[in-house]
């Protein structure tokens, strides 16, 4: 597909989406909600962790700062400027944790990440102890067509940064750094720096998201906002759909909420074998994901 | 002019010594051997010229500006490029691509993607792989992905180059095609070359002058006549004489 078609496809798509909350029910508003808050969590952690092959089991983190950000300036901040702000947050905490995580890879850092990731949720939970509250209400929230059209901004957002990304020059860096990083480094790449820059940009969304869905939810319990089921998902939906292409995530969100809807009202007790049943024959048939495979077929000739 | 010199240098291992008070100067255009047997210290000089590793001792001096200490990236941008002895191409990109990502980073300046991929396309076909342009390093043969490694620096505009058995492993004619290519592209970039072999027939129509480590150490230096001439870099290779 040229980038000339793509653009137009991306537009129709953008503009079809925009309008669904004046035709749909609230039960479809609230499925594309989800289909698009977890395509904008997905292409932002593998704008990161896709293309740089350090898997991050911890994003649900980010989420949660944002979440947290939010319930903490509520009727203090006007909301828009609340999940600035909690985009803010998200990525200077991902730029600090970047310093000291980024230096291991492979499975230390996905257990590092997962780790912080605990961690901090507990540290919220003694502060919110501490503080006397458990739980907050957020009476007053925008309506659910807003918060819609607010999480399609996101997801918008993340699709064009992450084409962005895999076009330019810092994109060929971070690929070159999944390849082989001393390889990388020989050639020119601060890959530090490279890696440090790509995970601080992947947590700034997934922060603002989660301000939003603080709205959504009306109220703000830390075990909730910062579940590593959020991280599982995550990962989940990069595998199924391929995390090298931003049409990967989307699909693979897609999928997963479309297969939810299915199963989740008429199998609720075998949702979740299947889920991962469906994620083993993915990591073991097709590792490349959805997209991955039919970008294969379309041009076999490579390999 | 002197591009590159060597005061001292060490490097220690905890407490093995890998390399020990090394000094010798490179001249801008010269092309320099890198000689000893196996573990006599060859691959470490170039980690700690190229950055790859810090030196214990000694300094190290690069156009005029000290460099011991900097990072590989920061040496690459000042226009160092290396091979690597065990290939390490960049195994999901294609021939293509490999040589195009040296070409959009490496010596600064850096190029627009344009004038990188222009750069991409002259240097598949200098180094004879433009027919292989589309396909993965996995699929290479040894002497294609050792042209692969070399092509990848190349792209990086390097002033000095350090190559690090490119020969090795390959076969009488392929050996031949790649020293060819050797001082072809030597001469196209003006570049500067240290390289490392153990072939010496190829040391000697190659290089101008050549340096001799064993254990660590410089034992010899001077051209591969005189040097293979030399007892104590015979008694280096093939342990003292009987007498």
């Amino acid at each position: 597909m040229s980038r000339g078609s793509g653009i137009v496809l991306a537009a129709i798509a953008l503009g079809a989406l925009g309008l669904v909350p004046v035709v749909a029910s609230d039960y479809t508003l609230s499925v594309a909600l989800n289909f698009l808050l977890w395509s904008a969590l997905a292409l932002s952690w593998s704008l990161f962790s896709g293309l740089s092959g350090y898997v991050s089991l911890g994003h649900a983190v980010f989420y949660g700062i944002g979440a947290y950000v939010m319930v903490v300036c509520w009727q203090v901040l006007p909301i828009w400027s609340a999940v600035l702000l909690a985009g803010l947050a998200g990525g200077v905490f991902a730029f600090s944790l970047g310093w000291p995580c980024l230096r291991v890879r492979g499975p230390y850092f996905v257990i590092l990440t997962f780790g912080i990731a605990e961690f901090t949720k507990y540290v919220v939970v003694t502060i919110e102890a501490g503080l006397g509250r458990t739980g907050r209400l957020l009476i007053g929230t925008p309506s659910l067509a807003a918060l819609y059209e607010a999480v399609l901004v996101l997801a918008a957002l993340s699709f064009a940064l992450f084409a962005a990304i895999r076009r330019s020059r810092i994109g060929a860096g971070i690929i070159a750094i999944r390849a082989d990083e001393t390889a990388a480094e020989s050639i020119g790449i601060n890959t530090n720096a490279t890696k440090l820059a790509l995970f601080t940009l992947s947590a700034i969304i997934p922060a603002m998201a989660g301000a939003i869905m603080a709205l959504r939810a009306t109220y703000f319990e830390p075990m909730q906002a910062f579940s590593p089921v959020t991280s599982f998902t995550i990962v989940t939906i990069g595998i199924l759909g391929g995390a090298d292409a931003p049409p990967g995530p989307v699909l693979g969100a897609g999928f997963l909420v479309l297969i939810s809807e299915l199963l989740w009202a008429r199998a609720p007790e075998i949702y979740m074998i299947l889920l991962g049943i469906l994620l083993v024959i993915f990591v073991l048939f097709v590792p490349e994901g959805i997209y991955g495979r039919l970008h294969l077929l379309a041009k076999p000739a490579r390999r | 002019m002197m591009l590159l010199r060597l005061e001292g240098v060490g490097k220690n291992y905890g407490g093995v010594t890998a390399l020990r008070g090394l000094s010798f100067n490179v001249a801008a255009g010269e092309i320099v051997g890198l000689m000893g047997a196996n573990g006599a210290g060859k691959t470490t000089a170039f980690s700690l010229i190229a950055g790859t590793q810090r030196p214990s001792h000694g300094e190290i001096w690069f156009d005029g500006k000290r460099i011991d200490g900097k990072r590989a990236h920061e040496l690459s941008r000042l226009g160092i490029g290396r091979t690597f002895q065990l290939v390490r191409p960049f195994g999901d990109l294609t021939v293509r691509e490999n040589i195009a990502v040296g070409a959009l980073y490496g010596r600064q300046p850096a190029p627009s993607r344009a004038v990188a991929e222009a750069r991409a396309e002259e240097i598949l076909n200098e180094v004879h792989l433009a027919k292989l342009s589309d396909r993965l390093p996995g699929t290479l043969t040894l002497a294609q992905r050792k042209r692969l490694e070399i092509a990848r620096a190349l792209a990086t505009r390097p002033r000095l180059l350090l190559l690090d058995e490119v020969l090795a492993g390959l076969n009488a004619a392929e050996a031949d095609d790649a020293f060819e290519m050797i001082r072809a592209v030597h001469a196209a970039h003006e570049l500067t070359i240290i390289i490392i072999e153990h072939v010496m027939r190829a040391l000697m129509r190659l290089c101008g002058r050549v340096v001799v480590l064993h254990h660590g150490e410089k034992i010899a230096e001077g051209t591969p006549q005189d040097v293979a001439a030399d007892p104590r870099v015979v008694d280096s290779y093939f342990g003292a004489r009987a007498s």
